[in-house]
This record gives structure tokens, sequence and C-alpha cells, in this order.
């Protein structure tokens, strides 16, 4: 069984990568890009009797190793037929795809900033 | 004292370290393969920095996962001796032993230069040849070394005392928004912290690089002669377990 993990930094985290990128982005000349956030992606071929099965054993995966969860969130989808093919890229099957290019900028960023708090 | 340094594939302060405790101090030190169940005796478990399994999925990630981890974790929940150098820094909490996450440096550097640090902590094996408030100066270099944590587990942190190195400028002073004087940006510019009960410690910079007058800077020195010390009274006592848990300094508002 095919399946995709897909590992972000949380909302509530400062993305160091993903705001250089955005402000590469914006010297380029995207100026419609609101945010960026930087992640990655493991494509997973696992021997499982069901999907939820499968469900399961990767989200154990996720939480052992391939997330950490204090500064990173994850999706697990599975039975993702060819998860490599660009063809399809278009039209991710992730419920919350595209979201972050309507929304407003999130506040990510002040969340994360440490307050100083000192003797 | 009998120290042990961990070798991942990819750990590169591995020899420093050895160096230190070997021929500085005239110890006893061995390598230990990140595959052996076993710690072999060693009172001081060291987990050196460098790039283990080459950072793959995080820093810290994979080494953590290793066998060896195992026999560490049980040496420090019977109370045993763990250090973790930078990248051993990121594997302690990577393992859980220590609670935090790194990020990139704020400006996404890799980060090659001394710091000054300040000292929040004078009662554990690792600093009792320190004092609370001294300023030292240390070699940083890591990429990832921007320590964050959600605002409530950073404020326990705090109130437990467990904040044992911070960033800080020549005078002591700390402010975690400079970039010259908190490098990497991390929250509270807290460079080192350690596990309730103090016997487990983690930190960025590279005392083992800064042990020797050969090297121009021994500040790292008395962190390990702490330890060598601290194991040296535990014996004399007839008890090694539990050197640290003294209470902790008051809570720092």
């Amino acid at each position: 069984m095919k399946a995709r993990i897909t590992v972000y930094p949380r909302r509530e985290v400062l993305d160091p990568q993903g705001k250089a990128i955005h402000q590469a982005l914006h010297r380029l000349g995207f100026d419609e890009v609101a945010e960026v956030r930087a992640g990655k992606s493991f494509e997973i071929d696992l021997a499982a009797r069901s999907a939820d099965a499968a469900r399961k054993r990767l989200e154990a995966m996720c939480e052992k190793l391939l997330a950490n969860k204090i500064m990173e969130s994850y999706t697990v989808e599975v039975g993702v037929a060819k998860p490599a093919k660009p063809a399809k890229a278009a039209k991710p099957k992730v419920a919350k795809a595209g979201k972050a290019t309507t929304g407003k900028p999130a506040k990510a960023a002040k969340a994360a900033k440490p307050r100083g708090k000192r003797s | 004292m009998r120290a042990g340094v961990v070798v991942f594939p990819g750990s590169n302060c591995d020899h420093d370290v050895y160096h230190v405790i070997k021929h500085v101090l005239g110890q006893e030190a061995e390598f230990l393969w990140h595959d052996e169940p076993s710690l072999h005796g060693c009172e001081l478990v060291v987990l050196p920095g460098g790039f283990s399994y080459g950072d793959y999925v995080r820093a810290g990630a994979m080494a953590g996962q290793s066998p060896i981890i195992g026999a560490v974790r049980r040496h420090a929940d019977a109370g045993g001796l763990v250090l973790g150098v930078c990248n051993g820094f990121q594997i302690l909490l990577e393992m859980g032993l220590l609670h935090g996450a790194m990020r990139r440096n704020r400006d996404l550097r890799f980060l090659c230069r001394d710091v000054h640090l300040r000292v929040e902590r004078d009662d554990l094996p690792f600093t009792r040849r320190y004092q609370v408030g001294q300023v030292v100066r240390m070699p940083i270099a890591h990429g990832e070394g921007n320590y964050y944590d959600s605002e409530e587990a950073l404020d326990a942190l705090e109130a437990a005392g467990r904040v044992v190195f911070r960033y800080c400028a020549p005078d002591g002073s700390v402010d975690p928004d400079s970039r010259e004087h908190n490098p990497n940006g991390s929250a509270r510019a807290i460079a080192g912290i350690c596990n309730e009960a103090g016997n487990v410690l983690g930190l960025m910079p590279h005392p083992e690089r800064c042990s020797e007058d050969l090297l121009g800077n021994r500040d790292g020195l008395a962190l390990f002669s702490g330890v060598l010390e601290s194991l040296a009274e535990g014996e004399a006592r007839g008890s090694r377990r539990r050197p640290a848990a003294r209470q902790a300094v008051g809570a720092r508002a």
C-alpha cells in the first residue's frame, strides 16, 4: 500500500526557511504570495490489511521518528496511487491544501517570538 | 572517572571529548559504538557533537533511535551522568531526556564563532566549578541550535531552574532579541538545560573545544573537572547514585 506523510512546522512555530523562501519569491516578482511554510514529505510503501490499519501504523511512525510534535504537525494520506507523478500535483488530495493561499497571513511568527523573560 | 564517548556515524567531536578526558584530565575514557547494547560501566556518558546520520529527518532524530540509546536512558534514569554537546544536545531532545526542540538558526546560517554564556546553575556536577552569574566564553558550531518550546513549557523550565547556560553579552546581560548576543535566536537565549534531577545536561556550545591553554581558552575545562570532582566525592561517600539533585535555584521571574 502506498502512502504519503507530510510534515510541516506548526503554525505557531517560526519557520525561518519558509520565511526566506517567501522573501525570495517576492524578489522574483511573485507579490501575491502571502505565506510560505517549508516542510517535507515521505513516500512510504507498506504492507497492511486495510487502509485504517496502515494509517494507524503510519501515525505511529510519525510519533516515533518522522515528526517532532513539539514543533511539527503531520498529515497521513493512505492509498496515494502514484505519489510522485507531477501531472497530478495540481490537484492534491489533502483536504486542507489551498487554504494557505486564500487566507490572510497567519500570526504564526508573532506567537513564536521569545518574550525575553528574565530577572 | 570512567567516561564513555558514544560514536554515531557522523559524530565528529568524539575525539575532542576523548582527548580532554584522557589526556587533559588523565582519566579513563573509551569510545562506545552506537550499536553496542552496553555502556561498559562508564560513569559519565557523553553524546558528542557532529552530524549523526547526516542529520536525516531532523538533527539527532535517527541517533535518538540507535541501539545504544536504551542503555543511555537506563543510565540516566538510574541517576548516572549524561552530557550532550551540540548534536548530543539535539539527540537528548529527540530522546525525550530533555524537553524542547531545535529549529534552524534564526538567520539560517551555520554559526561557527565564540559566544559568551552566563552560568545559571552552579550546583550540578557539570557546573559546580563555575558560579551563578559567571560569564564564560565557548565556541559554537551549528546550523540548528535555535531552541524552541511552548511558552508554558518554557515557563515551567525556568520555574524549575533548569536553564543552565544562557547566551549573553560579555558583561553578562541577556537579550534574546540581540543577533550579536543570542546569535541563533534561541527562546529566552537558552544555550543549555538540564533534567529535573540535574544528572543530564545538554548544551549547544562546545566545552571540549576550549579546555586547554594551547587552544587559547580553557573556560570549558571546569565542566569536565567538575564532573570528575563530583564522581570522586560520590565514590568517597560510597554512593554514586543521584549525585546532583540539589534543590533548584530560585525561580527566575
